[in-house]
């Protein structure tokens, strides 16, 4: 998937659907996982974005990726944080999207955690995105902020679902590296949607020519979406007929 | 009361999550007659392990479990992509972020005892529930199995559920159903339970 559009600036808001083609095209084209945290944090625009994935090679060793400032990282494994740090800890044990306020720090350690983090810039605003794969492999994808209560709030409401689009597109990112991509399986139905896109036809006049309805034609779509790692319908094409998946 | 319950919050509520093991047993063994494995009166699956997010309805005071189902996001490891995977393909491997499954929906043998709407309460407090906690957590649609008569209770609480697919292979037949979870629809749902009772409380959404 190359995208020949240049990079925006900073400055620039993005849209929605832009933000996501580019942060799409990050994961996809950045050569280290370093790069792609970093230029994903610039895009969000959040002071930070973390990665974890356990279970991944050696299961002592969490798999990270951050752009916590050096000083921080080092702070964190020289007082053994590790053990204190609910948003790594708990994280693993949560499924759905978490925001950190919603976290219950109960021993002074935790909370003595708490308050060194915000020292070193970290919080208090934050997020957590747990992910899956089908081999059963985690991940957590953490953004966090210092903004105002109602910057981050209105953040957080207008890119949530954005959010969770990148952080799974991260994760399979990472478990395709680890565990090699398998070729993407689409079902009968998926590619009859996608041929009818490649024809160019919307979801309301897929939805009528296959006799289903809008709302679930764009699952099929999104299903594809997610297989293909694309954004789009038309993305998800191209990819589609170069992988023999789809033929016209 | 409403509890979410993820494995961050089991211990916790590890008296719950026993009488809902419990609860599956009797609806889906002896009630249903599903082929379900179940040791020491408890059903549990290995989509359990899976950290799944529990939904259970309780009475007033969080004690006594009146309904549960169960969720796991798509992406991951899922019931039905490994139970319908040959017969009904086109449902079961949907995957994406904001698709999730819903599995072992149940009702208390109480409700079942009383009368239709009872349980058409309790579905639907059980269903504004995950409506809430669906838009929540930026899930857009939920697939899940149905019998003819869930299929004909979502849809009669408001559910646009779509049948993709549908097996006899169990025995009793099986519909797949993907439905669309939206502001919209989960307030529609709310408005149909507050005329349903006035004890509309016993819906509040208590976080766990």
């Amino acid at each position: 998937m190359l995208i020949d559009k240049p990079m925006q600036t900073m400055a620039g808001s993005l849209s929605k659907d832009d933000l996501l083609t580019e942060a799409f095209a990050i994961v996809e084209n950045t050569q280290d996982m370093d790069g792609v945290v970093s230029k994903l944090r610039d895009i969000l625009k959040v002071d930070h974005v973390v990665y974890y994935s356990s279970k991944l090679e050696a299961p002592t060793v969490p798999y990270i990726r951050l752009t916590y400032p050096g000083s921080w990282v080092k702070r964190y494994l020289q007082m053994g944080y590790g053990e204190v740090d609910l948003v790594l800890r708990e994280g693993f044990k949560r499924t759905l999207p978490f925001e950190w306020k919603e976290m219950q720090f109960v021993s002074p350690a935790e909370a003595a955690f708490q308050s060194d983090a915000l020292a070193h810039g970290i919080g208090p605003h934050g997020y957590t995105i747990p992910v899956a794969s089908r081999h059963g492999y985690r991940g957590l994808f953490v953004v966090c902020s210092s903004q105002s209560d109602e910057a981050w709030a209105k953040f957080l409401s207008s890119t949530k679902s954005e959010l969770i689009e990148i952080a799974n597109r991260l994760h399979s990112r990472v478990v395709a590296e680890v565990f090699g991509k398998d070729r993407p399986h689409l079902t009968a139905r998926e590619v009859e949607c996608l041929r009818w896109v490649a024809l160019g036809k919307d979801a309301t006049e897929i939805a009528a020519i296959l006799e289903i309805s809008p709302h679930t034609t764009r699952d099929y779509l999104k299903s594809v979406h997610y297989k293909l790692d694309c954004v789009s319908s038309a993305q998800a094409v191209t990819k589609a007929i170069r992988l023999g998946l789809l033929t016209l | 009361m409403i509890m979410i319950v993820e494995p961050h919050n089991a211990e916790k509520h590890a008296y719950l999550l026993e009488q809902m093991f419990r609860l599956r047993a009797r609806i889906f063994r002896d009630r249903l007659g599903w082929d379900v494995a179940v040791k020491d009166g408890k059903e549990r699956d290995k989509y359990d392990d899976q950290d799944p997010v529990y939904i259970i309805y309780t009475d007033d005071r969080g004690h006594k479990i009146k309904g549960s189902l169960r969720l796991l996001p798509t992406t991951g490891p899922t019931l039905l992509a490994d139970f319908f995977s040959d017969t009904v393909p086109d449902a079961v491997h949907i995957m994406a972020p904001t698709i999730w499954e819903c599995t072992r929906f149940c009702l208390d043998d109480d409700v079942w005892q009383k009368d239709k709407e009872e349980i058409l309460f309790a579905s639907t407090v059980l269903l504004v529930a995950l409506g809430d906690l669906a838009i929540q957590a930026g899930i857009e649609s939920i697939i899940g199995n149905f019998d003819a008569s869930a299929l004909h209770l979502w849809r009669r609480i408001g559910c646009e559920v779509e049948v993709l697919g549908s097996t006899s292979r169990y025995g009793r037949p099986v519909y797949l159903g993907i439905h669309p979870i939206s502001e919209a629809i989960v307030s529609r749902i709310k408005k149909k339970l507050r005329s349903a009772r006035s004890a509309f409380a016993e819906a509040r959404v208590v976080a766990a």
